[in-house]
This record gives C-alpha cells, sequence and structure tokens, in this order.
C-alpha cells in the first residue's frame, strides 16, 4: 500500500493520451447541464453561486449518542436534502441546478436567464432567504427533539468553467473559477447569509435594502449580509420575481418523507468490512472511526481565470483532468481509500478500517497526502510544465464519522458528515501549496520518523509537513539505517541502498564518514 | 635492467604501464557492469586517469536522483585510493556533511580505510558502493533538514584520528592520556620497560602491539602534521587539554 512513482506516471500518460480533444465554448443558451457536459465538452458558464450550510449537523453527527437519537440525525439529514433538492431544482421554484451536497452543504447554481446577472443574482439571494426560512419554520418544528439549527449561506456571481468527471456511473458536475470559489469562502459557519459585492452591486434595490455591509476580515473584502426578513416579506419578494415556493408543500412532503421512511426504517453499524459508499442510502448508514483527507489544487482558480482571460482554458482544462483523475486513483488504488467527491479542483476522502484501528488509519491518510504531494511536484509538472505554478494543499483529521449516500434517485450524493470532515477542510483551506496540515490527533499516531519531518505552527494549533514528497518521507525514514550492514544495488536502472538483501547486492557496514 | 629515464621525459601513469593497462580493461568491465552511467577518461590537463559520469540514486518509490560525480586516480594507483568529487555542485560544500571546499569526499577516516590494494577490482567495487551510500546519506540529510549528519561519523581533523586511538584503546581515556606522548614519538618506552598506562605489565606485552598498530595506520607524517604542537613543553598539560578539547570538538 503505497505510493509509486512509474505507476503515477504511467498512469497520468495514459490518462492524457486518452483524453479527448476538449471543447470550452460560453454556454449561450439554455441547456440541461448534467448531459451537455462531460470531460471533454466544457462551458463558460455566466451564473450565481450558491452554498447553503447547516453546520449544526456535523456536530449532530459526531456528539449526538448511538441509538434513536443518532437515527434521527440520520433521517433528519436525509430528509433535509431531499427537500432542499426539490427546492433548488424545482422548475417553477428556482429552477437551479443543484450541483451536490457536500455533507450538509449545499452547492447550487443559477445560470437562467442566460447573461440576466440581476435575475440570477435574485434567485441566489432568494434562495438564501427562503432555505432560511425552511429550516428554521417548516423544518426545525418538524424534528423539535432537534437543536434550533444555523444557516449559513455564501453567493458569488460570474464565469466560471463547468465541466464534469468521466467515470461512469460516478460522474460529478465540476465547476472551476472565482465565483464557484469565493461562494464557499464568504460561509461563516454561523447563522448568517452573505453574499459578494459583484451580487449585491446587480440586485434590484428593493433587494439591495435588506443588505449591509461587513467587512470579512479572513479575506479582506466587504461582503454584504442579509439582515432579518419577516415572512410576510419574504412572500412578496417571492411572489415579485414569480418564484413559486409553498412551504405547505415542502411541510407535506416532509411528512410523507418520514412515513416512508420512518425511524424504524433507519439502520447504521460499524463496518465490518470495506465500506461500499454506494451501497449506503437512507435505510443502510455506517458509523465509523474515519480519517478525512482534503487535497486541493492551490493556485488553480487564479490560474484557469487567467487561462480563460486569454481564451486558453483547455490547457487548464487538461490539468485538471489529469490530476483530478490521479488524485482518485491514489486514494483509490494506492491506499483503498474512499473518493467521496470531487468539489472543484479539490478531492475529499475517508480512510477506515473495519476493526477501527485509529493508528493505522492516520498514518494512511498522512501518506495519501505525501502521495498527492508527490504526484503534483514530480509526475504533474514533470509531464505538464504549465502546471508549475500549481502546489498541492492538503488538510487531514480523524475522528467518528456518519457515511451515507442520499438524494433523491438518480441524483444522490456520496456524503460524510463530522467535525472530523469540517476540521480537515479548513485545515486544507488554511494551507498554502506544498504544505499537508494534521492535528495533534493526528500526528500523535506518526511513526517518530515521519513526525521529524513536522512542524508545528502555534497559531494555527497544527503541525505542518512541507515539501514532502515520498522520496524525501522514505529518505527520513533510513536516517537510522547506517549503523548496521547496508545492502546496495546497482545496475543500469540505478543504484540504490536499502537495510534488506536484494538480487546482486552487496553488503557492508558504511564507513564512517570523516571530516578533514 | 633497470634503466633511468631520459631526462625529460615524463614519467608513464598507472595506465600506460602495461600491468596498468590491464587493470583498466578490468576495471573498465567492472564499472559498465555495475555502474554504466560512468566512464574512464583521461583529464586532460593533468594527465590523470578520471572516472566521470551520473551516479543516479533510486529511492524505493522509484524517483532518481542524478548526481554528477568525478573520481580522480592517483598517479600511484592503485596503491593509493582515488577521491570522488561533486562537480556538479549538487551538495553544500560543508565539512559537516563530509564534503571539502573543492567538492571531494571525506568518506572515510584514512586509517580505516577498506581499500585493499591487492585486490583493486574489489576495491573499486567497493569504493563506488560506499561513494553510493554516502550520495544517499546526503540525500537522507536534505531530507531530514541538512543539519544532522545520519550514522556514524569521526570528528573533525585530529580529534577524529583522536577517536580512532581511542577506539583501538577500547574506549579507555585514560590509556589515551598516558600512551599518547608514545604514539606522537614523545616517549619512547622501552620494550622491557613498565607500559606508561600503569598496568605494571611490560610494555611489550600490554600496549606496545596497539600503539604500533595505529602509528601504522595514521602514519607518521600525518601524526606529526595534525599534533605538532603537542607535548612540546609539557606532556601531561598537553594530553588534558587534548582531551578536553575532543570532549567538546
Amino acid at each position: 500500500m503505497s505510493w509509486n512513482y512509474n505507476t503515477s506516471l504511467n498512469r497520468v500518460e495514459k490518462h492524457l493520451d486518452n483524453m479527448g480533444e476538449i471543447e470550452v465554448e460560453k454556454l449561450v443558451r439554455d441547456a440541461d447541464l448534467n448531459s451537455l457536459l462531460s470531460e471533454t465538452t466544457c462551458r463558460d458558464i455566466f451564473g450565481a453561486h450558491v452554498y447553503v450550510d447547516v453546520p449544526n449537523f456535523s456536530d449532530l453527527a459526531t456528539l449526538t449518542s448511538e441509538g434513536e437519537d443518532y437515527r434521527r440525525v440520520i433521517q433528519a439529514l436525509h430528509l433535509y436534502e431531499r427537500e432542499v433538492a426539490r427546492i433548488v431544482e424545482g422548475a417553477d421554484v428556482f429552477d437551479g441546478v443543484r450541483i451536490h451536497f457536500q455533507g450538509a452543504k449545499l452547492h447550487a447554481l443559477f445560470f437562467r436567464p442566460i447573461d440576466n446577472a440581476e435575475e440570477i443574482a435574485t434567485r441566489a439571494v432568494l434562495l438564501q432567504m427562503v432555505l432560511r426560512h425552511f429550516v428554521c419554520c417548516v423544518f426545525n418544528p418538524e424534528f423539535p427533539k432537534l437543536p434550533n439549527l444555523s444557516v449559513s449561506g455564501g453567493a458569488d456571481i460570474g464565469s466560471a468553467v463547468g465541466t464534469k468527471n468521466g467515470h461512469k456511473g460516478d460522474r460529478e458536475l465540476l465547476f472551476l473559477g472565482a465565483p464557484a470559489n469565493y461562494a464557499a469562502k464568504i460561509l461563516t459557519g454561523t447563522d448568517s447569509l452573505r453574499v459578494t459585492t459583484a451580487v449585491y452591486e446587480v440586485l434590484p434595490e428593493t433587494l439591495q435594502d435588506y443588505f449591509t455591509a461587513v467587512e470579512d476580515d479572513r479575506l479582506d473584502v466587504t461582503v454584504y449580509e442579509i439582515g432579518d426578513i419577516t415572512t410576510e416579506e419574504l412572500d412578496q419578494l417571492l411572489s415579485e420575481h414569480d418564484i413559486d415556493w409553498d412551504r405547505e408543500a415542502s411541510l407535506q412532503r416532509l411528512k410523507d418523507d418520514k412515513l416512508i421512511y420512518p425511524l424504524n426504517r433507519i439502520e447504521y453499524s460499524d463496518a465490518e468490512v470495506h465500506i461500499d459508499i454506494d451501497a449506503l442510502g437512507i435505510t443502510n448508514n455506517k458509523r465509523v472511526l474515519a480519517a478525512s483527507v482534503f487535497g486541493d489544487v492551490s493556485g488553480f482558480t487564479r490560474y484557469i481565470d487567467r487561462t480563460m482571460a486569454d481564451d486558453d482554458g483547455k490547457a487548464a482544462l487538461r490539468v485538471l483532468h489529469a490530476v483530478r483523475k490521479e488524485m482518485s486513483a491514489i486514494v483509490r488504488h494506492d491506499f483503498s481509500g474512499i473518493r467521496v467527491q470531487f468539489q472543484g479542483d479539490r478531492v475529499q476522502a475517508l480512510f477506515h478500517m473495519p476493526k477501527g484501528d485509529e493508528k493505522r488509519i492516520a498514518a494512511r491518510a498522512v501518506d495519501t497526502a505525501i502521495a498527492l504531494q508527490s504526484t503534483m511536484e514530480l509526475v504533474i509538472k514533470k509531464l505538464l510544465p504549465e502546471a508549475r505554478e500549481l502546489g498541492m494543499a492538503t488538510g487531514v483529521s480523524v475522528g467518528t464519522t456518519l457515511v451515507s449516500k442520499l438524494g433523491t434517485r438518480g441524483h444522490r450524493d456520496r456524503i460524510c458528515i463530522a467535525d472530523a470532515v469540517e476540521e480537515a477542510a479548513r485545515h486544507q483551506e488554511g494551507s498554502a501549496g506544498g504544505e499537508i496540515a494534521v492535528p495533534e490527533s493526528v500526528y500523535e499516531h506518526l511513526e517518530e520518523e515521519l513526525q521529524k519531518l513536522f512542524v508545528w505552527n502555534k497559531d494555527r494549533g497544527l503541525y505542518i509537513g512541507i515539501n514532502l514528497t515520498q522520496d524525501r518521507v522514505e529518505r527520513a525514514r533510513k536516517a537510522v539505517l547506517f549503523k548496521q550492514p547496508v545492502y546496495v544495488a546497482s545496475g543500469a536502472a540505478g543504484a540504490s541502498v536499502s537495510s534488506q538483501p536484494t538480487p546482486g547486492s552487496r553488503s557492508f557496514v558504511p564507513s564512517s564518514s570523516f571530516g578533514y | 635492467m633497470y634503466r633511468h629515464p631520459r631526462s625529460g621525459t615524463k614519467p608513464k601513469s598507472w595506465f600506460e604501464r602495461s600491468k596498468g593497462q590491464q587493470l583498466l580493461q578490468q576495471q573498465q568491465l567492472l564499472v559498465k557492469a555495475h555502474y554504466p552511467c560512468l566512464a574512464f577518461q583521461v583529464d586532460s590537463e593533468s594527465g590523470r586517469m578520471l572516472l566521470e559520469g551520473d551516479f543516479v540514486l533510486k529511492a524505493d518509490c522509484g524517483i532518481l536522483t542524478t548526481i554528477r560525480i568525478r573520481i580522480r586516480f592517483p598517479s600511484n594507483y592503485p596503491s593509493s585510493e582515488p577521491v570522488a568529487y561533486d562537480v556538479g555542485a549538487f551538495f553544500p560544500r560543508d565539512v559537516d556533511r563530509h564534503i571539502l571546499p573543492s567538492g571531494g569526499f571525506c568518506l572515510w577516516l584514512p586509517p580505516c580505510s577498506p581499500w585493499d590494494e591487492a585486490d583493486p577490482n574489489f576495491s573499486l567495487l567497493r569504493f563506488l558502493d560506499e561513494v553510493t551510500v554516502f550520495l544517499e546519506r546526503q540525500l537522507v540529510c536534505d531530507a531530514t533538514g541538512g543539519k544532522a549528519w545520519p550514522g556514524p561519523q569521526y570528528k573533525h581533523g585530529k580529534y577524529g584520528y583522536l577517536d580512532f586511538m581511542l577506539s583501538i584503546l577500547e574506549g579507555n581515556e585514560e590509556h589515551l592520556n598516558a600512551l599518547l606522548p608514545v604514539i606522537l614519538g614523545k616517549i619512547l618506552p622501552g620494550r622491557n620497560e613498565v607500559c606508561p598506562c600503569g598496568s605494571q605489565l611490560k610494555y611489550k606485552r600490554c600496549h606496545a602491539g596497539r600503539v604500533e598498530h595505529i602509528v601504522g595506520r595514521i602514519g607518521r607524517d600525518t601524526l606529526d602534521f595534525f599534533f605538532k604542537d603537542s607535548g612540546k613543553k609539557d606532556n601531561s598539560q598537553a594530553q588534558r587539554s587534548l582531551g578536553d578539547e575532543r570532549k567538546s570538538a
């Protein structure tokens, strides 16, 4: 279970050889993006990207004690996402695109009417308002045993490139560009709905009145926060903008779903064998000790935005698909992990073991992070020199995680929910290219020689490994090798030094070096 | 019949003599089999034989690291061993990493050299393997922050030689202090006199053999070079100060 340079090199070369001619055009007419987009058929889509999260679900999945309460959390999560998907995609409602759920976090896109910035931005704002109202006034009362849920939202508008990963039966829409990124970045994780200046500026004045400007210290930008709004005001706004959301119908669908999926049908268990995430669903969930890994191609948003401005997005997409496929191969084939989902240019992975061996789980997650870093630095940059400005930023965390696949038939998302998942994502988001960020709980499980390669960052409260490639890690492990006999093998393929005999190797105790 | 070389005629290098040519042919085959990226060539300036090319170090994960190396053969090869240089300045020229300012490698303390002039083919392969291990240790040093040298090492300069003496004297520092003037030739005890180590045994039955071994391995010239100021006035004081310095070096 390890990463190998030649295997990775061959895989990426094969990905590149088999990749068809990439076509990137501006989307000029309405289309079903799920049918239109593919790995090679990409579109530059002007739209508003919206993220809406209910952060409580991570805490609930982590802290709720096992039994009926835990089943209720699972039931609530499933039903929440089913209804939210209907609200987003309903032709009479928001007529948007539900890209996916990242745990309990919705990523949606509005691009209709084509190039109509005001209308698109309006929908992005109204969706946030509706979902906050839905959670507070419809969903929460239907689940009175849950705590008061908060809603965190963010939206940005602009052009992003839409594409799709090409794996059969495992296809996901991917969006690359600043708006897809910023909409997520302005989320606070607390009860607030925000939009970027770009969204605010194209809103009709009647909507702008509901916003106040605030400074986002993390990003050093001004964003606009939606203030309180009454039910009457919301209904008025929905009516003005032809959004036909019926809260009574939403409530009825929730009640119907509760009858179809009562608590006694919701099951969860630990994993006795390796999880097949695609076999999971509302009645079959897993609660496992697992490590989450997020690997992000840092600098990619800037790279694709610049290449798109120069009318040369094809090269960037070629890089993306090569990196993406290789990240997936590393997770699944090299380290037997679960590739949960792609989120634009980042991959989310999960590692568990049937017996819940935390030490081995943590070590494997960190080995995977090192492999992702190695591929970016040694393989991708060798084969695709145009990727030289990119890096790999990785975050890791371990904890009890709810694993499932949820949504509506034919459109279900793999989800992993836990505080550990959110932590791993945060650790990655705070990391620059070349960094692997791990908390103390992961660090303490690493072997001593590997620990020495991580440096404690007091400000972040994390251990950071910088530019850790597989060869460097292997060599760090060899630091204790030279006091005993070593085996040297050499020939046309190069020379190697190891502690174990290999065919044709010569053994001796290395001389003690001397400084003249 | 021995003939004096004609005046003004340059003496033949080892590889120009018939025995040397035979050795060179054997070693070319040896290098081709084990280190095929290296090739023998004559340095046009010095007229010395060089072995130059790439050492390609392979990590277990398959990543190759290529390091340009030049190995210079002495004119009296194989009586003396060759010297390896990092010609591409791949590593810092840092004496703490056992690389001299010239790029030359300090593979071992000279008296501990595994070089065996009686078996030059075995010795050259061992030499190249030791260079491989030395380069691997450099890469390990880089991987771990470039500060700590991995594996055993001798201290710099005369302190390395003192460590060597100590290892022959089984780590007994008192014996080293007592015998150092003898090793340095400042005191010449008779073989039937009491050994300076204080054992009350005759010198010939006590440390005479080890002292001869140390002097033979290091060589009188090297001892004079490194310890020329030791014990000139007051041996006992010099010995104490040497011991203290060695500890702090």
